[in-house]
């Protein structure tokens, strides 16, 4: 059992507390044994606590405390945010945001949308029923 | 008030002297850069060590600038040694210490907060002497050396189990946490 995902300069990481909560970071530095230098595209780089960081399976080649043309730059090229929308993860927590997102009048157009799908499945199977051979009835 | 950043000391550069008297028209200037949580503070503790070098106190001194130091880069990692002298409950003590930060009031909030906890020494008993950004290859302390490593790498082991806010939190939960990182 041995570990797959280690702290390092170029791990990217998800945010999974705070105020900052779900914000993907690459690690910049490690500061010491608790807290790392991270960095992203459109944010400051700013320091976090290991306790905050969850480590994703993504790894960037990245120079120590990388300038922010650099961050920039790989980001871009390893498609990052791309490829944690394309994994496992990324789409259980892109399905958690639409979720928390949605409205009163978005769940009552669900609700509307599937009973309407209901009925059409149910009138189908109701009629499919009716003209089945009464002789012969399939136990299932 | 403005300050550095949320921490609970603060660098400031006070600048003072004695009062001008008829024997001296021009006194020396002295300035000091001292921590303190407010520039109020600050003023006290650079008359407290003041007294201590000049013949000179707040009643026959005057204060001629309070100023907060701010850092250059605060968002470089760099490592900071601090001297320290403090009075522990049987003497006074000399102390050199290692932090890595990203700011020296980040380090000398490390160092008050550790000099609390390791030797029970509040900031009143604390005289920072002297604070310098060292050099990779001139830090003395292990704790410190193991993180110059361009190549470092380490697992997690532990995974932290908790709610993503404490509002989530619940008193009963439907499985064991598991902790395992891998």
């Amino acid at each position: 059992m041995p570990f797959k995902r280690y702290m390092e300069i170029g791990r990217v990481a998800f945010i999974n507390f705070g105020s900052e909560y779900g914000q993907l970071v690459v690690v910049s530095d490690i500061l010491d044994q608790n807290r790392a230098l991270v960095d992203a595209p459109g944010q400051a780089r700013r320091v976090v606590n290991f306790k905050r960081l969850a480590l994703t399976d993504i790894k960037i080649e990245l120079p120590r405390m990388a300038a922010k043309k650099v961050v920039v730059a790989k980001f871009a090229e390893a498609d990052v945010l791309k490829k944690f929308a394309a994994s496992a993860w990324g789409r259980k927590v892109a399905k958690q945001t639409a979720q928390a997102a949605t409205t009163d009048f978005d769940r009552f157009k669900a609700a509307v949308a599937k009973a309407k799908k209901a009925r059409v499945v149910r009138k189908v199977l109701s009629t499919l029923k009716k003209s089945a051979p009464k002789a012969a009835p399939k136990k299932k | 008030m403005v300050q550095e950043g949320l921490f609970k000391f603060h660098q400031y550069q006070v600048v003072g002297r004695h009062n001008p008297t008829t024997a001296d028209p021009n006194p020396t200037v002295y300035r000091m850069k001292v921590w303190a949580p407010d520039a109020v503070r600050a003023k006290s503790k650079f008359w407290y060590f003041l007294r201590k070098l000049r013949r000179v106190k707040k009643a026959n001194g005057q204060i001629l600038a309070v100023n907060e130091l701010f850092e250059k880069k605060p968002t470089t990692s760099k490592n900071f040694g601090i001297w320290v002298r403090y009075q522990s409950r049987t003497g006074y003590h000399n102390m050199y210490k290692e932090y890595r930060d990203l700011t020296l009031n980040g380090a000398v909030n490390q160092l008050y907060q550790e000099m609390a906890s390791r030797h029970r020494v509040r900031y009143p008993c604390i005289q920072i002497i002297k604070t310098a950004t060292v050099p990779a290859s001139a830090c003395k302390r292990a704790n410190t050396q193991q993180f110059h490593n361009s190549k470092i790498r380490f697992p997690l082991t532990r995974k932290v189990v908790r709610p993503s806010a404490p509002e989530l939190k619940t008193l009963y939960k439907a499985k064991r946490p598991c902790v395992a990182m891998f």
